[in-house]
């Protein structure tokens, strides 16, 4: 899993119910351009691990926002990357425990 | 390390055209002359060097390295550039641009990237902004592009993998032919002397298939269960 899709997961899974995320915002909180943060959109919602939906009701003053919600494979998906980056992380940085009975 | 001098160079930021660096590269050396003296992090390793001798730090070297590759500071300079062509409709330009670049299977993005331009209450995006937006707007297109291109290469490369038949084909066809091109230069002797080729020709073809199936994560259907006699 690429970092752009961690923190897009990051955004969307804590984003509250009420107010979910959408294009503008999970590029403004994850910090990538909308350049790279659609083309993961579109991926991830071809890859069920988010579901989108359009505001309702239509706005009178804008263009209706496409929100993003995360679904429970995309949670798996996210749970699955974090636990394999943290053991990478404790593999490279960790050193080993020092034998017993040797100074 | 040159490009990074070039970049320098190039810079149409006045305010960071403060570093002019000369790189040695035989001695990997890096002479910086500090215009306005605002690299602190350059030191001087030896007091017997002449004082604009300088080994620059690592640190530095990603530090500048950052300044001068950074696409937003770029894709601002662009944006400038193009507020300034394009007027007022700049923004909705590109983004009508992007829209038809993206194509008609991402035809929703539209008004997606409309609500985005549109800002949140409070929050509006300057028209600046509005312009990167827009520019990453005709990225994304491209990049929309690429990704069903490349599915769309997938498809026949994933039909192969996906059926037993086809992919004997691949295995026992490129097999075939080097045997029977063996066989009509060297004659059946060069054959038994050449043995290896063939079976090397269908383990690589054979490791190919296998390697994209892992890849694609395809899997061919189960081979039907052969009839009990009688």
């Amino acid at each position: 899993m690429t970092l752009i899709t961690m923190d897009v997961l990051d955004v969307v899974m804590n984003a509250p119910a009420d107010d979910p995320a959408w294009g503008l915002r999970i590029c403004e909180e994850s910090g990538h351009g909308p350049g790279s943060i659609y083309p993961a959109l579109e991926r991830m919602l071809r890859f069920g691990w988010l579901e989108d939906s359009w505001e309702e009701p239509q706005p009178e003053d804008r263009p209706r926002r496409r929100y993003y919600t995360i679904t429970s494979a995309g949670r798996a998906a996210y749970r699955e990357a974090n636990a394999a980056r943290d053991a990478r992380k404790s593999a490279s940085w960790h050193l080993a425990p020092r034998p017993e009975g040797r100074a | 390390m040159k490009p990074l001098c070039l970049l320098a160079a190039a810079s149409p930021d006045p305010d960071d055209a403060h570093v002019d660096l000369v790189l040695d590269p035989d001695k990997l050396r890096v002479d910086a002359y500090l215009v306005q003296g605002k690299s602190a992090s350059v030191s001087q390793t030896n007091e017997n060097r002449t004082p604009s001798s300088y080994f620059i730090s690592h640190t530095h070297y990603i530090e500048v390295r950052r300044r001068w590759y950074n696409p937003n500071k770029w894709l601002r300079v662009l944006a400038g550039r193009l507020g300034e062509t394009l007027g007022g409709r700049a923004p909705r330009s590109l983004t009508a641009f992007a829209t038809l670049l993206a194509g008609r299977k991402h035809s929703a993005s539209r008004v997606e990237w409309l609500a985005h331009l549109a800002g949140e209450t409070g929050h509006q995006l300057g028209r600046q902004d509005q312009i990167v937006a827009a520019l990453g707007f005709v990225a994304a297109a491209v990049r929309f592009r690429l990704e069903d291109a490349a599915d769309l290469a997938w498809v026949p490369v994933d039909a192969v993998l996906r059926s037993r038949f086809l992919s004997g084909i691949f295995v026992t066809g490129p097999v075939l032919a080097v045997v029977l091109a063996i066989v009509h230069h060297d004659g059946r002797y060069g054959m038994v002397l050449n043995i290896q080729d063939p079976f090397c020709v269908g383990a690589c073809t054979w490791g190919a298939i296998f390697g994209l199936r892992k890849y694609r994560k395809v899997k061919p259907p189960e081979p039907k269960p052969r009839r009990a006699k009688g």
